[in-house]
């Protein structure tokens, strides 16, 4: 089973935790993440909005986080109505990273609780 | 039909939607965000959307649909925006999960597809938990099948006939629904019988619990037997040998 472990971040640089697996990966480079089941969250910036909205990922279930440093109108709402976000905040900070944390320990057990379901 | 629970203090926007609507949602209007509330708290689970206006009187939209997120955790929250702070908006996504935000100048067709949506999905996701949980109840089921006939067969192999023996120790305040569930009281002692029943359990590991930690295996979901006192001993060992065989101890 690969369970909801890895976060995703689209559009940040030099962030490290010791506390969740993190990813940095460039627009570009989506394609050969969004899809993974392994991926538990994907923050991106609002600069990248378009890109994560194109790859919205099918097979997986991570959950999606939206950091929009200019607290624009037209950002939150063009991406609430085309993507399931948790959770939008102007910065990348503590606070953000504990919904994270949280939500992917949810996520995480759901996933196992249907794998166990599927293969009792 | 879908249900709706809409609310606006613009009686003009209520009308709008209830006639533009009303071949295709039932839709329940409020002028006040409070009335609203009243009327969800006691029609929980009725409503397969929920949409609100944000620039409201006493309870802003994004108040009014983070209270209502208490009475309706799941179904999917609309925000109708129009010049709605920022701030409002962010606090819609974060503190009541809204997953659509609707503008006042979008034609109704849009307004219909969109809502269509919301409720399409969520009903998709309704139905995947539904079809666990029924899988879920299918193997429960077949695993408790399993667990009586291993039980059974135990005693089969011990020559011991298990529903005399039961009708021969049970006492009267038997609590018998199945070999999952099964408590057996004596009427008296029933304190030091149960310590005796966990002393022979001593040696077993049962649910994860050292037997010298169940000292209440009456809230255990395993197929607990208490005997009659005479021979807990001998059976308590019997049937930590049962729990043993079949994967509990």
């Amino acid at each position: 089973m690969n369970e909801p472990s890895l976060v995703l971040l689209v559009g940040f640089s030099d962030i490290k935790r010791d506390d969740l697996t993190v990813i940095q990966v460039t627009p570009e480079d989506l394609s050969d993440y969004v899809n993974r089941p392994e991926v538990g969250a994907i923050i991106f910036h609002a600069n990248h909005k378009e890109q994560v909205i194109a790859l919205k990922g099918e097979v997986g279930r991570a959950d999606y986080y939206l950091v929009d440093p200019d607290d624009n109108f037209i950002t939150l709402t063009e991406v609430i109505n085309k993507l399931k976000v948790k959770r939008v905040t102007t910065e990348l900070n503590e606070k953000l990273w504990s919904h994270v944390y949280d939500n992917l320990i949810i996520l995480r057990n759901v996933c196992e609780e249907e794998w166990v379901i599927k293969n009792a | 039909m879908h249900k709706l629970l809409l609310v606006d203090d613009d009686a003009l926007i209520l009308d709008t939607f209830s006639n533009h609507f009303y071949d295709v949602y039932q839709i329940d209007s409020f002028l006040k965000a409070s009335d609203a509330l009243e009327h969800l708290k006691k029609n929980q689970g009725f409503y397969d959307l929920i949409i609100s206006d944000q620039k409201m009187p006493n309870i802003n939209g994004a108040e009014f649909l983070t209270l209502a997120r208490k009475y309706e955790p799941h179904i999917p929250f609309v925000a109708i925006t129009a010049y709605s702070k920022h701030e409002l908006l962010t606090q819609c996504v974060n503190n009541a999960a809204v997953s659509v935000f609707i503008s006042k100048g979008i034609e109704l067709d849009e307004i219909q597809t969109t809502l269509d949506k919301a409720v399409l999905e969520y009903r998709q996701t309704k139905t995947h938990k539904s079809s666990l949980a029924a899988v879920l109840k299918v193997k429960q089921s077949k695993i408790l099948s399993i667990r009586k006939e291993a039980v059974s067969k135990l005693f089969e192999e011990a020559d011991i006939d298990l529903w005399a023996l039961m009708n021969d120790t049970c006492s009267e305040k038997i609590q018998f629904e199945s070999l999952d569930h099964l408590y057996f009281y004596t009427e008296d002692r029933e304190a030091e019988f149960i310590d005796k029943i966990v002393k022979s359990f001593k040696e077993c590991m049962i649910n994860g619990l050292p037997g010298d930690q169940c000292t209440s295996f009456v809230n255990l979901t395993s197929p607990i037997v208490v005997l009659s006192d005479e021979n807990a001993k001998l059976h308590g060992a019997l049937f930590a040998h049962a729990l043993k065989e079949i994967g509990y101890a």
